[in-house]
């Protein structure tokens, strides 16, 4: 059973079909990129299927359950999470609270209202270890939106995962960062993903790591899908040479 | 303040409000009631507010329900517990409601809502004659003795009636105090900070933010309801926005960002107000320009300014401990 299957997938702004008729299936396991010029319906896409927007027409079901109109917090309760392009942390909470407020709702205690936060060390472990496989354990106690900007990131990724989806979408996840930070952002990705048995939905702009770390691309262009397939083959299909990769070399 | 020293003060402050009776004036005593409601209140509000990002300019309408349907029972039935446990249900209720409407708009929005639906129960009180007493109020509301079981304590004095508010107030801090350490309180703040981030880790933000406007409308409800039986009369003005700004000031004042800012700032307003009556008919412009003062003087309010001061460097928390225990 496929994890997660989108059929007929339209979304419109007024006269921008940002998805134009999408189908899209993802298997358990590894990581596909999704790549696509600007403005190629990538992060609507995944907007849709995350529930943060709800689709014109079109279907979405996840693990073999319908989800298309589900809200958000509903579709992360079934194990499906996402991380967004623009920075989306708690800037306020601490590092550790950051990690805390997805793993106790994932617990069912996020509604305790009378016991306090350190109450739960089974919770509290779990943010701990997860600071630790992010390197920012030594930054547990700081405020999120003090931290350096690598940093950031780094805890936004960790939030998406703290819920333990079995999909994450994850929107351009090493923006703004240098290709050292952004090459070991997506190695973590690799390995929270194996280890966690995370299967990763990746929008990504920089095709060296994208063609690294998927086994499976998927090229949106206006709206569509252009192309989908393993790294190799996209690399090869002169459409997607032609709309895409051309312009970036 | 490092922890020690903080329940050293607490337990000061605690001993203090316990004696008051003993070695204060009855016009202490009594300034000190309001000083405790309007804290609840102000609490309260700035759990919807510090803690969830919703500024409420509606809370005078809950403290209202609060006072009005207190006072309606004491005069059928003089108990005070019925009474105060009845007007505090009925604040609850209200505030589900009114809620339910309201928090699905954020920002100037929200606020505009709460401004408004805390108008109409102002009108309510004004002009529903007969069950609010139109612009008369309801007078004659007896200080009605508390009856526990088989227990009745009369409460003659204000002085007496001092410490059944204390011991209301106390409590209803103490478990809001409770509430904002507890993985309930981290989501309300989650939300405040992001609500998108706060749904998309699985966080029903609709219904966290229904839930805080429900606790700061009962603590505006247990704060009214305590109010008819210390002033016997209960008049339309308390439901008016102007009332409700009182808590918003208080938060202000002593600063959002701390649990105690509400505490300090309804202290520092309820006795800035009375010493500038003494002097002035125009009090309103000059504890406007104090508010002004103080607001700018202490960024971020007195307590998040004054508090450093005290501080020693803050020990680590029992978090770091534990990491540093599990470190090879």
């Amino acid at each position: 059973m496929s994890l997660l299957v989108a059929e007929g997938l339209r979304k419109r702004f007024g006269d921008l079909a940002a998805v134009d008729g999408v189908d899209l299936q993802v298997e358990e396991g590894g990581c596909v990129a999704l790549i696509g010029p600007n403005g190629a319906g990538k992060t609507t896409l995944l907007n849709l299927l995350s529930g943060h927007l709800l689709p014109d027409a079109g279907r979405i079901s996840f693990r073999g359950e319908e989800v298309t109109r589900l809200p958000p917090h509903a579709r992360v309760r079934r194990g499906l999470s996402r991380s967004f392009q623009v920075m989306t942390i708690f800037p306020q909470l601490s590092a550790r609270e950051n990690l805390l407020v997805p793993v106790l709702t994932r617990l069912r205690r996020a509604t305790e209202p009378l016991r306090p936060v350190d109450a739960f060390p089974e919770a509290w472990e779990e943010a701990d270890a997860l600071l630790r496989d992010l390197g920012l354990l030594e930054a547990a106690d700081m405020p999120a939106a003090s931290l350096p900007h690598g940093d950031q990131r780094r805890l936004e990724l960790g939030i998406a995962v703290a819920s333990r989806p079995r999909l994450c979408l994850l929107d351009e996840p090493s923006s703004g960062l240098n290709p050292l930070e952004r090459a070991g952002l997506l190695d973590l990705v690799r390995r929270l993903g194996a280890e966690r048995a995370t299967t990763f939905l990746v929008v990504e702009h920089d095709m060296d790591v994208v063609f690294g770390l998927a086994h499976r691309v998927v090229v949106m262009d206006r709206g569509r899908v252009l192309a989908d397939g393993p790294p190799e083959a996209i690399r090869a299909d002169p459409r997607v040479r032609e709309t895409y990769l051309g312009e970036e070399e | 303040m490092s922890p020690r020293a903080r329940r050293w003060a607490l337990g000061a402050l605690l001993v203090l409000l316990v004696s008051l009776p003993v070695w204060a004036s009855r016009y202490v005593v009594y300034l000190t009631i309001h000083i405790l409601l309007l804290a609840l209140n102000a609490a309260g509000f700035n759990l919807l507010f510090g803690y969830t990002g919703l500024l409420s300019f509606g809370q005078a309408g809950f403290y209202a329900v609060g006072a009005y349907t207190c006072a309606r029972i004491l005069l059928a039935w003089p108990s005070l517990l019925p009474g105060v446990l009845g007007g505090t249900v009925a604040a609850t209720l209200s505030a589900v409601l009114l809620g339910y409407l309201s928090v699905r708009h954020t920002r100037i929005y929200f606020s505009m809502l709460t401004l408004a639906f805390g108008m109409m129960i102002f009108s309510l009180a004004w002009k529903w004659r007969a069950v609010t007493g139109g612009d008369d109020g309801l007078v004659g509301v007896p200080r009605a003795p508390l009856e526990l079981w088989a227990l009745t304590v009369p409460l003659p004095t204000v002085e007496r009636y001092y410490v059944v508010v204390l011991v209301a107030v106390v409590a209803a801090v103490a478990l809001l105090h409770r509430l904002v350490r507890s993985p309930l309180g981290l989501a309300l703040q989650a939300v405040r900070d992001s609500e998108v981030r706060a749904e998309h880790v699985g966080l029903p933000v609709r219904r966290l933010r229904l839930l805080s406007f429900a606790v700061a409308g009962t603590c505006a409800g247990l704060a009214g309801s305590l109010l008819p039986a210390l002033e016997n009369t209960v008049t339309p003005p308390i439901a008016h926005w102007t009332a409700s700004a009182e808590p918003v000031l208080a938060a202000l004042l002593g600063g959002t960002q701390r649990f105690g800012g509400p505490l300090v700032g309804a202290f520092l307003l309820v006795v800035s107000k009375d010493v500038i009556v003494r002097f002035t008919v125009h009090w309103s412009l000059v504890l406007g320009a104090v508010v002004i003062a103080l607001v700018l003087g202490f960024r971020g309010g007195v307590v998040s300014v004054v508090e450093p001061w005290l501080a020693r460097p803050r020990p680590a928390r029992r978090a770091v401990a534990r990491a540093g225990e599990q470190a090879p």
